[in-house]
């Protein structure tokens, strides 16, 4: 349950991180025209920040299935078999 | 001895008014009687006695009461006062002893204890203006 | 190099469609077979990805042609709403299922109380909000169509003046569609099945578009050009292009803004997202797979847009050739037919699975929520009457389709061509957006009621007519342009794209300001003015609480609870004649006989479940059976609430007031019982010290005159005759006082032995009277008149004690008259049925306070008057207790001064009550009244 809760509270903390770093005013500090590596700075900072997200969400989300299956199986001493195990438990295992 | 000690009798039954006379006359004191509380404190104010017998339940006045005005009258408070009660319960007797009452006696009495003490109470006043005056 | 006719694009297109077709044929096959193809976290990802649309596939880079990064809010904002789809998206999908949700109009419906209000209205914002959309979809088909036919030449479909050939095109892919939706998205009536084969079929789509798109952007990123940096670097060459870096103004910033949290929402309230996201979902599991997946497909699908924009921008610089096109006509320009031909097919794909799917879900929508509500409604139908309902719900779900649809073709070929693509859709994201509050409110805010909803959504849409789909009208020529340019009336205030002066923003950013103010404000005000039916508040309880409730579908109770308990929680609520008839139709329904003992299983629960719902509403109905299976009630509050406003409690909670009346009552009166009590303890008490008094009084004489006699032999004879004399007579008064002491007490204890006779009372009047005659005698003045009517009527009555009565009067007249002219008169005569005796003296009277005193013991009037008078204090009580055994009564009337009448009065025999036969209880009742 505290693991949960734990879990809830970085999708949180997740969701606001990206709210406040792709919307202005912080958007307004990448605004110039000069480009990085090739690239212009507000496009290359939106992709990174967007890449960013994806990949915690990610790790999050692993985190959660982990937590999960430890949970399982300690639940699974005393109580009677659960439903089939998840579809995305077999694909990523 | 002098002239002989003061009884002053209060009570409302006339039989036990006759037989206490009876007794404290043959005993030589000079006794006057009461058959109310009202009455007694005429009889007080009239004359000082030296003791009463005092009956606590009569009728308009109650013993106490009569017990309690004659203690707080300026020169009666060497006054000795017997109570007597037929009621005969400790709380009325501690009310009694309360209130100034210097001896309690239950109906029916003996009249030989009585007397007995009647005698013993005059003998200690007689005694004590001099040890109180002494010790004021 | 191979030509692009027409019938080659018309076959590829017709192939790719087959295709679909074959590929949702056979997964909804696979599914009948129980091997689900979506039952995968992967196909529910790319399914989710319907999102992307032909407005995606060719509009984003036109939008970013024109406002650079413009496009990407869109895509964002769906990012961030996915990172907490755990908790947000996950609920509502949790709650839907609890309660068969079938669309968003369905959602709204339910949780405000099943109010068909609100599903009609959110299903008639839907229809009227996304028709343009479904327009946007066609008319990229068509101009893709018409744009690839032309190849190798690159002609804007309006410059061939082809109108005509693009509604034809427009009109035949309607029909197209309307055909697939209808055949894989009707199939079953159940909606709340799940559409596996268009699921896949979609999840396909999202495939092929997406491998298009990657396709076009790597040709012309690494084909045309050497990678990102040398298009961007000859981008910065123009200063218009560079412009396109930066998001620029206030009003791109507020642009920003507005679209991110637009999409935020449209992500889940368009109808079709929540169809795939939502209702379409399987395993709530597949969510978190999705949570990273669909994001991470917007950003593959998003990263070649602005390349291709710059590119397209760069290569066509005379703005002949439209961005939304770029897409397509880059390839077209590069000579790349089969390039080109796969950008069709993708923008083809985009188009055709949001068309599919939106019009599914607006099917089930308007069927479930507008249409059958209203059906069921006009009884002259008799709908309910009807045993299937199947053929009518399945035609009104296949008219929905092409009335959607068909309303999408008229609003493409009549306003569509005044708009941009992505302007159109962003029409339909605001008006959508107008549920999200609604929904939001339901899931986090127990206090949303259902008129708060209806005010904030029509609040909501009529700004959206007014700011967006009117002044679409107006460019379109159907209203006076004045109306969008200068407001009506030329009422500046009023302009629907300035309105209340807000200048300065795009439409939709205005409009989205502006429907959400309203929709928010009317949705709380209205909200935290109204209240909630029992219905809704518990509805309300059971979505915000949707993680609260216990996880199972009904598995988890197996054999926790007997049918007999749930059939008797039934009972509670039908009746015991209505549940004898369930009963009946559950086993007709079920085909078989019930088990009333042993454990309920699934049937039964379900059908008591229906049964109760149909009495106290579904939530409640699912809480009562629940806790008759002993699930655990996680949240007290819920029930509470839910108990709180059940009638059957309202009924309680009165019965309740009531018993607690009667308690205070009972306490009241115990309290005086108490009191009462300690009185009589202080009578006893009184009495004992009384009777000790009058005891210890007469021996006190006794004993002082048997003492002096003894003591005093020398005592004149006089005197001691005297004494003795005085001893006797208080003997005398001792043993008196002690019969009457006994005498009362027996009476009381009511061990007194009585002997009644019948007998006529006046000769035992007159020996009474005699009997007292001595009394008299020993007065010096009283005298004795009596007054005895002729005849008396015989009564029953003991004789002695009836003399002793009498004695007892007289003896108190002689004592109490008056002592020189003393007169006691005894009059005896009948009334009413009863002897009635008066003794009657000439004394001083009874004070009235004393006159009901004196038949209490030993209170004796004398004792507050001045003489104190003879007799026990005994007389009068037993006088009242001998009467009160007879079946009669006495009293005393008197006036102070003036003497007093004491009365008694008997039954005559014949009427006489057979009261004397059991005294004792009665003489019981005495003894409280005595005391």
């Amino acid at each position: 349950m505290l693991k949960q809760r734990r879990n809830t509270e970085r999708q949180i903390a997740l969701f606001l991180l990206g709210g406040v770093m792709l919307v202005p005013p912080v958007l307004v500090l990448f605004n110039h025209p000069d480009r990085v590596a090739g690239i212009p700075s507000l496009y290359l900072y939106i992709f990174l920040v967007w890449t960013g997200l994806i990949g915690f969400t990610l790790a999050i989300t692993r985190r959660m299935r982990l937590d999960e299956l430890a949970a399982r199986e300690n639940r699974q001493a005393d109580v009677e078999p659960l439903a089939p195990a998840s579809v995305d438990g077999h694909a990523d295992a | 001895m002098n002239s002989p000690a003061k009884i002053l009798i209060v009570d409302d039954e006339p039989n036990i008014l006759l037989s206490l006379k009876f007794l404290m006359t043959k005993a030589g004191y000079s006794v006057r009687t009461a058959k109310d509380g009202e009455e007694a404190l005429a009889e007080v104010a009239r004359e000082k006695p030296d003791l009463m017998l005092l009956d606590v339940m009569m009728p308009k006045i109650d013993g106490f009461t009569v017990c309690q005005r004659v203690k707080s009258m300026a020169d009666c408070v060497d006054v000795r006062i017997v109570m007597l009660t037929a009621r005969g319960r400790d709380v009325e007797r501690e009310k009694g002893l309360s209130l100034g009452a210097d001896d309690y006696i239950t109906k029916p009495f003996s009249t030989k204890d009585t007397l007995e003490r009647v005698a013993g109470l005059l003998a200690q006043s007689k005694a004590e203006p001099s040890s109180e005056s002494a010790a004021t | 190099m191979p030509m692009l006719s027409s019938s080659v694009i018309i076959s590829v297109s017709f192939l790719y469609i087959g295709l679909l077709f074959a590929i949702a044929y056979y997964c909804d096959k696979r599914a009948d077979a129980g091997r689900s193809v979506i039952a995968n976290p992967y196909v529910y990802a790319l399914s989710i990805a319907v999102y992307c649309t032909s407005w995606t596939f060719f509009g984003s880079v036109g939008r970013a042609a024109t406002t650079g990064v413009g496009f990407l809010p869109i895509y964002i904002g769906p990012t961030l709403t996915f990172i907490i789809g755990w908790m947000v998206i996950r609920k509502i999908i949790r709650i839907s299922k609890a309660n068969r949700i079938t669309s968003i109009a369905d959602f709204i419906a339910s949780r405000y109380g099943n109010s068909f209000a609100l599903g009609a209205l959110v299903s008639i914002i839907a229809v009227i909000g996304i028709p343009p959309y479904i327009s946007l979809q066609l008319k990229a088909i068509s101009t893709s169509f018409s744009i690839l036919q032309g190849y190798p030449s690159i002609i804007m479909p309006q410059d061939v003046n082809g109108t005509s050939l693009l509604h034809d095109t427009e009109f035949y892919v309607t029909l197209l569609m309307a055909s697939f939706a209808i055949v894989f998205g009707t199939r079953h009536i159940d909606a709340s099945e799940h559409h596996e084969g268009m699921v896949a079929a979609i999840a396909f789509e999202s495939v092929v578009k997406l491998v298009a798109f990657l396709s076009v952007g790597l040709f012309v990123t690494f084909g045309l050009f050497n990678g990102f940096s040398d298009i961007f670097a000859r981008a910065e060459a123009s200063p218009d292009l560079k412009r396109l870096f930066t998001i620029n103004g206030i009003s791109g910033h507020v642009s920003w803004i507005t679209l991110t949290i637009l999409s935020m929402a449209a992500i889940v309230v368009l109808p079709r997202q929540f169809q795939v996201v939502v209702v379409e979902n399987i395993d709530e599991r597949h969510l978190k797979k999705a949570m990273w997946l669909f994001p991470l497909y917007l950003l593959l699908i998003n990263i070649f847009v602005l390349p291709v924009a710059f590119a397209g921008l760069l290569m066509f610089p005379d703005g002949s050739v439209k961005p939304d096109t770029f897409v397509l006509t880059i390839a077209m320009k590069d000579q790349q037919p089969l390039l080109a031909l796969l950008a069709f097919i993708g923008g083809l794909s985009a188009a055709t699975g949001m068309i599919i799917m939106e019009a599914i879900a607006l099917a089930t929508m308007v069927s479930n929520d507008l249409v059958m509500p209203l059906l069921l409604r006009m009884d002259w139908l008799r709908m309910r009457m009807r045993d299937d309902l199947t053929g009518i719900l399945l035609a009104i779900r296949r008219g929905t389709i092409l009335l959607v649809l068909f309303l999408g073709y008229l609003y493409a070929s009549t306003l569509g061509t005044s708009y941009a693509l992505v302007t159109i859709g962003l029409v339909s994201f605001v008006a959508v957006l107008q549920f999200a509050p609604a929904i939001i409110a339901g899931i986090y805010w127990k206090g949303a009621t259902k008129a708060g909803a209806l005010a904030g959504l029509a609040g909501g849409f009529a700004l959206w007519t007014y700011t967006l789909l009117l002044p679409s009208f107006a460019r379109s020529g159907w209203l006076s342009a004045s109306f969008a340019d200068h407001g009506p009336y030329g009422l500046a205030l009023l302009k629907p794209y300035a309105l209340f002066g807000l200048e300065g923003l795009d439409p939709i950013s205005h409009a989205t300001i502006w429907t959400m103010v309203f929709n928010v404000a009317l949705l709380a005000g209205v909200s935290l003015f109204t209240s909630q039916s029992m219905l809704e508040r518990s509805q309300a309880v059971h979505f915000v609480d949707a993680f609260k409730q216990s996880q199972g579908n009904g598995g988890e109770w197996r054999g926790r609870a007997s049918a007999d308990e749930l059939w008797s929680l039934l009972a509670r609520f039908l009746g015991a004649a209505r549940t004898e008839t369930a009963l009946a139709r559950f086993e007709k329904e079920y085909g078989r006989t019930l088990v009333l003992h042993g454990p309920a299983d699934s049937d039964v629960v379900s059908f008591v479940k229906r049964q109760l719902a149909g009495v106290i509403g579904a939530a409640s109905a699912r809480i009562m059976v629940a806790s008759v299976l002993r699930e655990e009630m996680q949240d007290l509050d819920e029930v509470t609430r839910i108990l709180d406003e059940a009638s059957q409690l309202v009924v309680y909670s009165r019965r309740l007031e009531s018993k607690s009346r009667e308690l205070e009552a009972a306490t009241a009166e115990l309290q005086g019982a108490n009191v009462r009590l300690r009185e009589l303890d202080k009578l006893k008490d009184d009495f004992m010290a009384t009777v000790s008094h009058e005891i210890r009084t007469p021996l006190t004489s006794i004993r002082s005159f048997s003492e002096i006699l003894r003591d005093n032999p020398d005592i004149e004879l006089e005197e001691r005759q005297e004494f003795i004399s005085i001893i006797v007579l208080e003997s005398e008064r001792l043993s008196r006082l002690i019969n009457d002491i006994l005498d009362l007490a027996k009476m009381e204890a009511g061990t007194t032995q009585w002997v009644f006779e019948v007998t006529d009372p006046k000769p035992v009047i007159e020996q009474a009277l005699a009997a007292t005659s001595g009394l008299f005698a020993k007065s010096a003045s009283a005298k004795l008149r009596t007054v005895i009517a002729e005849k008396l009527e015989p009564v029953r009555i003991d004789r002695d004690r009836f003399t002793q009565v009498i004695v007892n009067l007289v003896s108190n007249a002689v004592k109490f008259c008056d002592r020189d002219h003393g007169l006691v008169t005894v009059k005896a005569w009948q009334e009413d049925g009863l002897i009635r005796v008066d003794v009657i003296d000439n004394g001083q009277g009874i004070a009235a306070q004393d006159q009901e005193k004196i038949f209490e013991r030993f209170q004796q009037a004398g004792n507050t008057l001045t003489d104190k008078p003879q007799g026990t204090g005994l007389g009068l009580p037993i006088c009242r207790q001998i009467l009160q055994e007879f079946g009669g009564e006495v009293w005393v009337t008197s006036e102070a001064g003036k003497g007093a009448v004491f009365s008694f009065r008997v039954p005559i025999a014949a009427d006489a009550p057979a009261t004397a036969e059991h005294g004792p209880s009665l003489a019981q009742d005495a003894v409280l009244d005595a005391i």
